[in-house]
């Protein structure tokens, strides 16, 4: 990956498009569940990756504690999501078009009894604080190292090993309590 | 979901919870997952660097106030009913903003930077009912984008071609195109 990103930076375009391939589900999945919206997602990670694409000479990958540039680009997009829900209030952040995305018509409120577990987990990460659900996302969604997601919420390494404790155990809790209202068979 | 992060959940849960969870999770990314056509128009932008070619590939459309533009994506011709202002955003970011200097200019903007200007000559021929506009090419000149702005209305604000993302406010602008009395002079009036 180093190698990709100096030959990028020296405007070799196909280093750019390779590092681009690697990392754009990523930022994707990212982007879309904290946009909700895909138009809006397709927005933010198309300039992502353009203002990226750019601005190549200004990236200093010494100062990444990454191999890969995923903490650069998560930056600039966490930063073009808090951006975008400042100027855009009446930005739609909905459950049902997020789903309605991914080819769900309604969100069950038994999700887990009809074993629909992407919509459970979505509801259940709802409940953790925003920064448990966000360190989650990143590790498990966008299969970050704990040290990128460090970097990108600009936190120590252990700092963000608890919070991803907390979240996975309170995901346990919720799950149990989930359980409790529609059994499962867990075998 | 890979390795090292599984290996991280089996710490921190217990097994059928554990299997529950890692499949939770593996499905919600299956449902995030991108469609190609997004990373498609992307990779277009930055390999061909003209957006003239990295334009959706079905016909663009624009209706405001009855005003008619379409413009095939490949093509160098457009069919326009003139109009003094009029406006067209894309979704992938690519903004433009079409009004009439003369002929029609179109000056496409990505990220709220001007990244390129088409002219449109009007009344070149015509195409059935509509005029067909011809386009005179793309720039990406600063100079030349600035020359083109001012040659034929000296009151044409130049900042427009300069405004950087943070002053560049879509809404405010789609209100102002929208309004065939508005001026670009008023809407930069109203940015300071």
């Amino acid at each position: 990956m180093k190698e990709l990103i100096e030959k990028a930076k020296k405007g070799n375009k196909e280093a750019y498009a390779e590092i681009f391939r690697l990392c754009y589900s990523s930022v994707y999945r990212y982007v879309l569940l904290r946009v909700g919206n895909k138009d809006e997602t397709d927005d933010v990670v198309s300039d992502v990756f353009l203002k990226t694409f750019m601005s190549l000479d200004r990236y200093d990958h010494k100062k990444s504690t990454s191999n890969t540039m995923l903490p650069y680009l998560f930056t600039i997009a966490r930063n073009a999501i808090i951006d975008l829900k400042k100027k855009s209030k009446d930005i739609i952040v909905d459950d049902e078009i997020l789903f309605n995305y991914a080819g769900v018509t309604e969100l069950p409120t038994n999700a887990l009894e009809k074993k629909e577990w992407a919509t459970w987990l979505y509801k259940a990460l709802t409940e953790l604080s925003e920064l448990e659900r966000e360190v989650l996302e990143l590790k498990f969604l966008s299969d970050l190292s704990t040290e990128e997601v460090g970097q990108i919420l600009n936190k120590e390494v252990d700092a963000i090993r608890q919070l991803q404790s907390r979240g996975i155990k309170k995901l346990r809790d919720i799950l149990k309590r989930d359980q409790k209202k529609f059994p499962l068979e867990t075998k | 979901m890979n390795n090292v992060t599984e290996l991280e959940l089996k710490q921190h849960v217990g097994k059928s919870e554990e299997q529950l969870i890692q499949t939770a999770f593996s499905k919600l990314k299956l449902q995030l997952e991108p469609d190609s056509k997004l990373f498609d128009t992307i990779l277009l932008k930055m390999n061909e660097g003209d957006l003239n070619k990295t334009l959706p590939k079905s016909p663009i459309t624009v209706v405001i106030n009855d005003i008619v533009l379409t413009k095939q994506a490949s093509a160098s011709t457009v069919n326009v009913t003139p109009s003094p202002y009029a406006r067209y955003i894309n979704r992938f970011s690519s903004k433009a903003i079409i009004r009439s200097v003369g002929g029609v200019c179109v000056a496409v903007l990505v990220m709220g930077s001007v990244y390129g200007i088409h002219i449109y000559q009007k009344k070149v021929g015509t195409t059935g009912s509509n005029q067909v506009a011809t386009d005179t090419g793309n720039t990406q000149n600063p100079a030349t984008i600035d020359s083109l702005l001012t040659e034929e209305d000296p009151s044409l604000d130049n900042e427009l071609a300069l405004m950087d993302s943070d002053m560049f406010d879509s809404n405010r602008i789609l209100a102002l195109v929208q309004s065939d009395t508005a001026s670009f002079t008023d809407y930069n009036q109203e940015l300071y």
